[in-house]
């Protein structure tokens, strides 16, 4: 690698998206921006990740405003929904973007 | 996750797991079963028998989803797979009601007109099984799940070594089905082990 290409790749990480950076936020997004929505369990069952880490990481995309939350009740049963809003995917879309960058000037 | 291609793969990878819970190679199977026994046990009705497993599509369909949900989660697909899967269905659908048209049609032909029918009667033990295969090869596709290309190669041979020993017709499909009956059984003891009960 280059001077300036090593450059580039660090101010590429740089500016990355923190928020989908994180791994487990990263999964539940991509396994979000396949689907039109999805429930906790499906998440879950997907990720493997437990149901505080799904919790918390929602909560900080739904802050964001990068998900939707929905809860329901189907019979007596309650369901929490997941969809990607249009800002999520949009910069769901430019990390990936940035990413791909980075790793096409990287060796 | 950065390319389309690994989105599309992972989209695809989540589609399949979601058949994977056998309880379709189990309907599929008993269907194939009972057709095979009808036709071993009451020939001169057998062209009834396809009309419970018809009848018994949607039950099964919709019990599935309940069941799925409890255990897999609720997952809304993105419209293209949406799309791909209703044409995909229609496309099983209609193809299943030409087969069907087009079995009666040859069996009315053949019982109507006196040409040699030397070669139907050679491949007559095969015919029902090598239908059936060609409508599991579709449900390969719907499904994306490659074992249903395996189990209408299992039709398939059944249906040869039927023909080649000029068995009831029925016999490629009771042993077909069964195969299909125990891989089924034994994705959903799996499944059943692995994904208990979630509330959401």
């Amino acid at each position: 690698m280059t001077a300036a290409s090593e450059e580039d790749a660090s101010a590429g990480v740089a500016h990355l998206d923190r928020i989908i950076h994180e791994p487990a936020r990263l999964v539940l997004i991509s396994n979000l921006a396949i689907v039109d929505e999805a429930d906790f369990v499906f998440l879950s069952n997907r990720t493997g990740l437990t149901a505080g880490n799904i919790s918390s990481h929602m909560a900080k995309l739904e802050r964001t405003g990068y998900v939707h939350v929905a809860k329901s009740f189907v019979g007596r049963r309650p369901r929490t929904t997941y969809r990607i809003t249009t800002s999520g995917r949009a910069a769901f879309d430019r990390y990936r973007k940035q990413v791909g960058g980075i790793l096409d000037i990287s060796p | 996750m950065t390319t389309d291609h690994d989105l599309r793969n992972l989209e695809r990878a989540a589609y399949s797991s979601s058949y994977s819970d056998g309880i379709i190679d189990l309907y599929l199977g008993l269907s194939i079963v009972w057709l095979g026994t009808a036709w071993i046990w009451r020939p001169d009705l057998a062209g009834l028998a396809g009309i419970l497993p018809a009848v018994l599509v949607v039950p099964v369909l919709m019990g599935r989803q309940t069941f799925l949900e409890r255990r897999t989660g609720y997952v809304k697909w993105a419209e293209p797979r949406r799309k791909t899967e209703h044409r995909s269905l229609l496309g099983a659908a209609i193809l299943g009601i030409l087969l069907f048209a087009l079995t009666i049609g040859a069996f009315l032909v053949v019982r109507r007109t006196s040409f040699d029918t030397g070669i139907f009667e050679a491949i007559a033990p095969a015919l029902m099984a090598w239908l059936l295969a060609l409508m599991t090869l579709v449900l390969a596709v719907v499904m994306t799940a490659r074992r249903m290309i395996a189990y209408a190669a299992v039709l398939v041979v059944t249906g040869i070594v039927g023909a080649a020993f000029d068995a009831n017709p029925g016999w490629p499909m009771l042993v077909s089905g069964l195969v299909i009956v125990a891989v089924g059984g034994s994705m959903l003891v799996s499944f059943l082990r692995v994904n208990p009960t979630v509330e959401s």
